[in-house]
């Protein structure tokens, strides 16, 4: 059967980047999604559109917005990509480009996929090349070939570029230099010094449209990268393997014409798998996991969550603990407690990270724990630290929140019919505003942070966590989550005396916290009689057998590991 | 056909000039939002449109003064700026009569009355929008905004300075000619403009610490700054959200055209926290907050640190200060922040809150006001809310002040213009019009630091390419 490469590769690429983006890579969409909030308001349009390259921002925006859905977000990504590709392969047409030479044009659309793996390359840029290419070729496909029209058109689109897409106007300008030499050749030289004089121009005029940005991001114009120090050599690569690829399409002799195709492909396909593999980042993906599951507290999803790393980043503790810290088992007993140390644990940096390596997931436990106050801070901070100075609805939605919890109902308010604005957040806006101070008093999960917020002030100090959670503790001794975090820091910690104390008031103690006590009664060498909690038998001889084989092998972490990884006992004496 | 255009078009003109038909009338006044209810107003203020509250298909308003103009809206009042220039022009009286059609029927509202002052208020404002958040900080700037129009624009935004911060801007008495303001960070310095000169100087020094809050001697020749070192606390409990405080702080004079910042221990001694200096109105005095330096170990020290207003002899010749410092108003229990005097020499508003100085986080910071010719103090009631009161300014001919206020939400700070007649009683302050009264729901930036200015500010960013000027240090 003869493959049409032409029908078959564009589709089999679309396929192949919604499968990617929907499916292996979503987490990406959903957090890229969480890190904006499109409005559908004149102010926001206007405040987006104001600056060169805004309205691809705006267009861009809104496209984002769809990655609530990934299964969405995949599908438009594919669309735009395969969009790239067939400008490029329109324009190498319309030029009478080699047409064997077909495959060459889905390199720059490779690379953008690959960009489109790192979070901080926004969609800007893409929509930008496209209807950068796009104007061209409707500017191509004109059959007038007055010097006139030709020389106002490409005077005129430069700078209209620019102001619509930012530094893309660039690829417009090479475009067209290619575009009047390889075909339009009449006054060609008239038309090309006319459309470098609006390059002139426009970069003269640029300073005054746009005063304050510094020299790169004026030059870029729309927001193609979330931090202003841009990778401003990526761009320019990407920009120049299009117009590489054109002039090699246009003008390089091949000889061997009928098997190039199929070279080609495969050489093309090799190359863009290559890109992506580079960009791929699993670790990001994981971080953006956790994030998604933390805040949508889908707890035993984290749990199930398979870790490769065998030393995973805080941020991977941090969520897992939450998560065991929030769900029990069939007897009502905190997984934390059960099983805790059969995950990799690192001190007290297991339970919270330090605000200036993470705010988000840091915010998550505060929230829980009931430092509504502090909660609100770190989601602030996260939010104002964003590189592109967006406001995501991540931040806008848990601002809500911890201001109603907080009785802070006017700011709350404030926050919740700007989320009415949104496509998908405007129901849940719309539910919060109904609810009443006795329905916020009533919620289980409101209702309950809502009670266990400080009673009296403090101030809070993130290099004393554990001193926090024993102020809040004494506030409230029912807040089993705090309790169960103060239980965790003493273990990370091998302090066996203040753990033991407080678990007195236990009744049912969790597997772990068994462990931990009975390797206190070894340690201190108490006697079964003078046990003040009794340790289940296969607990003892589990902590009993561990003591032995550390003996037997004069304590060789590695032997031990063996055997005894995933125990408190194998922590306390070698941690992770 | 050209009949039924005809028809078409009499019930088209007619229903435009159309009076509704009062169902009932509402002994009540209309609630709108913003309320510009019985306020009062310069000639030379933007239309202000409002939104009813609550639901209703149609909102019909009539103001009448001198002349009469009649808006109709879906639920909010947009007046045509044309027109209302016309309708606001002289000193007078404006009638508003509201009507809301609410299930099909429309009420008629008790009419409510916006008097127009013969003083006319000062070109614009200038302020900083900021998040009203913690520590970090990303994009925020300078702008300015012409009262007689919704017109914003740009002076400076940090974008061009990446990680940069923008603060303290000041002028003196409004004048764009004399502005100064501080760039924190890589390649910062305070950007002094006097005339056509604008320099960027380098502050710093071995002494002391940063030169934080300015204001401008009425000459131009000082600025005053307080020097701080500050720090932020945050609170765990409902009521209250952050802290400010300075660990230390002292006033220090900069003498503009020497380049020079003149120290006087005076204002630099270790016992005292100095802060918030102004110079009055004459430029023969140095008014500031003083407050006895308390060792902070726990949270009830913060509320032990109560400022009292204070001032100084200053001698603009020679740069030199007095050896006697006078409390003129010691808080009575609470604490004095920003001390503002009037131009013309009567008043010194200031803000008054249970302790501290930093009062923008405080619900209970009230304006205050004390009448230098008198010496009588006393709270501004007809300016306060339940919740904060915070930075002000007053108008270069004084009978206009702006103020920041949360009372919207208690949190986003917003600014509010009053008028003060000739008894020093002021009008019921109104919020800054915008052209689309849901302006402020949408914004997420606070307006901090509102200062009058007398003209359009013209600054060109191609300033901070120039290099950072040293000064010298002249140690009394």
């Amino acid at each position: 059967m003869k493959i049409n490469i032409k029908k078959a590769f564009p589709l089999f690429f679309g396929i192949a980047i919604w499968v990617f983006f929907a499916f292996i890579y979503k987490y990406h969409l959903l957090y890229i999604e969480k890190m904006q909030m499109f409005l559908f308001t004149k102010d926001y349009f206007t405040e987006t559109v104001r600056h060169p390259g805004g309205f691809g921002d705006y267009i861009s925006r809104f496209l984002i917005q769809f990655y609530y859905y990934p299964a969405i977000g995949g599908a438009i990504l594919a669309l735009l990509l395969c969009s790239l590709q067939k400008e490029i392969f329109i324009f190498c047409k319309n030029i009478n480009g080699k047409d064997y030479l077909y495959p060459l044009t889905f390199i720059p659309s490779f690379f953008y996929w690959a960009l489109m793996c790192n979070e901080n390359f926004t969609l800007t840029g893409l929509i930008g090349l496209i209807g950068a290419i796009w104007i061209t070729n409707i500017y191509l496909r004109n059959k007038k070939n007055n010097a006139v029209f030709r020389g106002l058109f490409s005077f005129l689109i430069i700078p209209v570029i620019w102001l619509l897409f930012g530094g893309t106007a660039i690829v417009t300008f090479a475009l067209i230099l290619i575009a009047e030499f390889s075909i339009k050749k009449k006054y060609n030289i008239i038309v090309s010094s006319l459309t470098v004089i609006s390059v002139i121009v426009t970069a003269i005029l640029a300073p005054s449209v746009s005063p304050q940005v510094t020299n790169s991001n004026m030059f870029l114009g729309g927001n193609y990268y979330r931090y202003t120090n841009i990778p401003l050599s990526m761009f320019v690569l990407l920009w120049t393997s299009v117009v590489a690829v054109i002039l090699i399409v246009k003008y390089i002799p091949i000889y061997n014409k009928k098997r190039i195709s199929i070279v080609l492909t495969v050489a093309v396909i090799c190359l863009g798998v290559c890109f992506i593999a580079k960009e791929y980042n699993k670790e990001s993906e994981n971080i953006m996991f956790y994030i998604d599951h933390v805040r949508s507290r889908d707890w035993n999803g984290i749990i199930k969550h398979k870790i490769t790393d065998k030393k995973p980043s805080p941020i991977f503790t941090n969520s897992i603990n939450l998560a065991l810290a929030m769900s029990k088992n069939e007897e009502g007993v905190s997984l934390l407690g059960e099983r805790a140390f059969k995950y990799y644990q690192n001190g007290l940096i297991s339970l919270i990270s330090k605000p200036e390596n993470d705010w988000v997931v840091s915010s998550e436990i505060l929230y829980n724990l009931g430092f509504i106050n502090e909660a609100q801070r770190y989601v602030f901070e996260a939010m104002v630290i964003m590189p592109d100075n967006q406001t995501g609805t991540f931040f806008i939605t848990r601002l809500a929140e911890t201001n109603l919890i907080a009785g802070r109902r006017r700011v709350a308010e404030k926050y919740l019919h700007i989320l009415k604005n949104t496509l998908f957040y405007h129901y849940w806006a719309k539910e919060r505003l109904k609810m009443s101070e006795d329905d916020v008093n009533s919620d289980p999960i409101y209702g309950h942070l809502r009670k266990m917020q400080p009673k009296t002030d403090f101030l809070f100090n993130p290099d004393e966590f554990v001193r926090m959670l024993k102020i809040i503790f004494i506030q409230h001794p029912d807040n089993d989550l705090v309790r169960d975090y103060l239980l965790m820091a003493f273990l990370l910690d091998n302090n066996l005396n203040d753990f033991a104390s407080l678990i007195n008031s236990q009744k049912t103690i969790p597997h772990q916290y068994q462990e931990a006590l009975a390797l206190l009664y070894e340690i201190n060498s108490i006697p079964s009689k003078n046990r003040f909690i009794k340790i289940e038998e296969p607990i003892t001889k589990e902590v009993t057998h561990f003591i032995e084989m550390y003996g037997k092998n004069s304590g060789d972490a590695s032997v031990l590991a063996k055997y005894f990884w995933g125990t408190y006992c194998f922590y306390y004496t070698f941690r992770y | 056909m050209k009949r039924l255009i005809l028809f078409l078009l009499i019930i088209i003109i007619s229903g435009c000039g159309h009076k509704p038909a009062t169902s009932s009338f509402c002994d009540q006044l209309p609630e709108i939002f913003p309320d510009y209810t019985e306020i009062t107003i310069p000639k030379n203020i933007s239309p202000l449109n409002f939104r009813i509250k609550g639901n209703c298909t149609k909102v019909y308003a009539v103001f009448k003064g001198d002349k009469e103009l009649t808006v109709k809206g879906k639920n909010k009042i947009i007046i045509p700026v044309g027109k209302w220039k016309s309708l606001i022009n002289k000193k007078g009286e404006i009638k508003v009569t509201v009507k809301v059609k609410i299930d099909g029927k429309w009420i008629e509202y008790k009419p409510y009355s916006i008097y127009i002052s013969d003083d006319e208020i000062d070109y614009g404002l200038c302020y900083r929008r900021i998040f009203p958040g913690y520590g970090a900080y990303n994009k925020m700037g300078l702008y300015q905004r012409e009262l007689a129009t919704f017109n914003e624009s740009v002076l400076i935004e940090n974008t061009i300075l990446p990680g940069s911060c923008i603060n303290c801007h000041s002028f003196a008495k409004g004048d764009p000619q004399k502005m100064q303001f501080h760039i924190r960070g890589k390649n910062g310095g305070t950007v002094i403009r006097v005339g056509e000169s604008t320099k960027i100087v380098n502050l710093k020094n071995s002494v002391t610490k940063s030169c934080v809050y300015p204001y401008w001697h009425p000459s131009g020749k000082y600025i005053v700054y307080s020097v701080n070192e500050i720090k932020q606390i945050f609170h765990n409990i409902p009521d209250i959200i952050l802290d400010v405080y300075d660990l230390e702080s002292d006033i220090v004079i900069y003498d503009v055209e020497k380049k020079e910042l003149i120290l006087h221990p005076i204002l630099m001694k270790d016992t005292q926290y100095e802060t918030f200096p102004v110079f009055s109105a004459d430029g023969k005095k140095i008014f500031f907050c003083s407050a006895d330096s308390v060792k902070i170990s726990t949270l009830k020290d913060f509320t032990e640190i109560k400022y009292s207003l204070c001032s100084i002899n200053f001698d603009p010749k020679t740069g030199n200060v007095g050896d006697t410092i006078t409390t003129l108003y010691n808080g009575e229990g609470a604490s004095v922040a920003f001390p503002r005097p009037s131009y013309d020499g009567k008043y010194i508003m200031f803000t008054r809150s249970a302790y501290g100085n930093f009062t923008i986080w405080h619900k209970d910071s009230d304006l205050w006001i004390l009448d230098l010719r008198s010496n009588k103090i006393r709270p501004l009631n007809e300016l306060n809310s339940d919740d904060t009161e915070s930075y002000h300014s007053w108008s270069a001919s004084s009978n206009w002040v702006v103020f920041s206020s949360r009372r919207n939400n208690g949190l986003y700070t917003r600014p509010y213009l009053a008028h003060i007649d000739s008894n020093g009683v002021f009008s019921k302050p109104f919020i800054l019009p915008q052209k689309d009264p849901d302006f402020y729901i949408g914004m997420l930036q606070s307006y901090n630091i509102p200062e009058f200015v007398t003209g359009k500010v013209d600054f060109s960013t191609k300033i901070l390419e120039q290099p950072r000027e040293v000064i010298s240090l002249q140690q009394n």
